[in-house]
């Protein structure tokens, strides 16, 4: 008995005791990791290549992703892993039992976005190398393309039957493509490192600081994307001490590593797909070796991202008792759907998205560690993340806190004065200061001073 | 004091969480050097000898 609530608890919202959170940091490093390293490495490091040389774009890449990686470390970490609680619930003590909705929300179209680009690419990739290999003709990809994301998303599914278990059993088996990924890097270095060295970036402004400063910013907002997935992997560990080290290492490092095979490939063959551009340099073999990896790479993520996703849906009354198989169904229903019918959306707006990441995700870390570290100097009402009616102390008014919606509104304002999502053009201090970083710190001083000035005053918030 | 029912077992989880003991450990001073060192002190580093580059 006491087994299966175990089981049903970790296929909850609930938190988790401390006997249930038997990840070490080898375990946990190893689930981060593999969430990490996927496609989108790729496409980050595409992105990166179109402003900046293969060394430029690895130094500002890995600084953006480490400092990406403390930001997200600092603001969910700390509450997931006392409480066993996943991201979402970290968020109710600054938003609200009500407001929580709006980090909710933000979590399932980073994930669903996310999840939809990798499945996505990995269809368009089979279907290029079928096609190469002769397997198909040329005009098939019309019924390849949605069969794969269908057989992705099932996978996926039957992965997560059994909850976290599946997340940690497929981790350490996929966790070897991150060594595959290094080969195939090294394929190209080692075969076309003049042409990289040569290589010119095919959109750097003739603003080199400019680019080096897009080049940060998109490691950052690439890491602050982990902060849905990270709270659902996190609170399997019971101690931030053997957490830190997984994290920085095990979640922002492979990121930047394996964007190096998305720039070297933009700058040298004009395309970041290593299943397109290892056949061109090794033949069909290869084509099949980076296929496969582009696969386990791409399943590891999305199995990771669908299980943070359900978690999170949990905490929506209604969703909180449906059945495992269900929930999970829901939470991959839109993935299988934006793959279905905009797939070309994702790739072409690319950009966009990531600066959407940092325009939502920047301002709601900044209010977290705010609130976390200045304001509640770390006392966290547990019962209140969890019973939300009258007089708990997150209930604020109506289940909002105004502090944290005014914060966002001048987080999300400080980002689009900064840096347009759509045209990339940018105004004030951008140049020497990101857009992400003043974001979150403008975010998070309007949170402490509206808390002072009007929560805190009036009795609310647990303060 | 909140009003709202909630489920038996996850009242016992909470009452659990509750105590200090029953919580896991926030980060300690090892984990914030590794921390600082790897999310601030490196990606300097890496900044300023990208940009010499």
């Amino acid at each position: 008995m006491s087994n299966m609530i175990e089981i049903e608890a970790d296929k909850s919202a609930w938190p988790l005791l401390l006997k249930e959170r038997t990840w070490g940091p080898w375990q946990l490093g190893i689930s981060l990791a593999t969430a990490a390293a996927a496609t989108w490495c790729y496409i980050i490091g595409e992105y990166t290549g179109y402003y900046l040389g293969f060394g430029q774009g690895f130094a500002a890449l890995f600084a953006g992703s480490m400092i990406g990686m403390l930001i997200v470390a600092l603001a969910a970490v700390p509450v997931c892993i006392r409480f066993g609680v996943d991201s979402i619930a970290s968020s109710k003590p600054q938003f609200g039992s009500t407001g929580w909705i709006i980090p909710a929300a933000m979590q399932q179209i980073s994930i669903v976005g996310w999840n939809s680009l990798l499945l996505i690419f990995f269809a368009k990739s089979t279907t290029q190398l079928l096609i190469a290999l002769g397997a198909i003709p040329d005009g098939e990809s019309a019924i390849i393309v949605p069969a794969t994301i269908f057989l992705a998303c099932a996978l996926v599914f039957l992965f997560l039957l059994k909850g976290s278990g599946g997340l940690d059993r497929i981790a350490k088996i996929l966790v070897a493509h991150v060594f595959v990924g290094f080969w195939m890097l090294y394929i190209l270095v080692s075969q076309r490192w003049g042409d990289i060295e040569a290589a010119v970036p095919a959109y750097a402004s003739t603003d080199p600081l400019w680019n080096y400063t897009t080049g940060v910013e998109i490691g950052i907002v690439s890491l602050l994307s982990w902060w849905p997935y990270i709270g659902a992997m996190v609170r399997m560990a019971p101690k931030g001490r053997t957490a830190a080290i997984p994290i920085m290492i095990g979640m922002g490092a492979p990121v930047p590593l394996l964007s190096l095979i998305g720039i070297a490939g933009i700058l040298v063959l004009q395309v970041s797909d290593p299943a397109e551009w290892m056949r061109t340099i090794g033949g069909p073999v290869y084509g099949v070796i980076a296929l496969l990896f582009v696969a386990a790479a791409n399943l590891g993520t999305a199995v990771a991202g669908v299980y943070a996703s359900a978690i999170g849906l949990r905490h929506f009354p209604g969703l909180d008792r449906l059945s495992w198989p269900v929930l999970l169904l829901l939470t991959i229903a839109p993935v299988v759907l934006v793959g279905l019918l905009i797939p070309e959306l994702f790739f072409a707006n690319f950009g966009s998205f990531l600066a959407f990441i940092g325009m939502a995700f920047a301002p709601l870390c900044g209010i977290q560690i705010a609130d976390y570290y200045f304001l509640r100097h770390r006392r966290i009402d547990i019962r209140a993340m969890f019973v939300g009616g009258e007089g708990s102390s997150y209930r604020f008014w109506a289940g909002f806190n105004p502090a944290a919606l005014l914060a966002m509104a001048a987080g999300c304002g400080t980002y689009l004065y900064l840096l347009n999502p759509l045209t990339y053009v940018s105004h004030g201090t951008y140049d020497y200061t990101t857009a992400t970083l003043p974001t979150l710190v403008v975010a998070g001083v309007v949170h402490i001073l509206v808390t002072k000035l009007v929560v805190k005053p009036a009795g609310k918030g647990g303060y | 004091m909140a009003t709202q029912d909630i489920p038996a077992e996850l009242e016992r989880r909470i009452r659990a969480l509750e105590s200090p003991q029953g919580q896991g450990e926030d980060f300690d001073g090892s984990s914030w050097f590794w921390l600082l060192f790897l999310g601030i002190a490196l990606p300097v580093v890496a900044l300023i000898a990208g940009w010499s580059l």
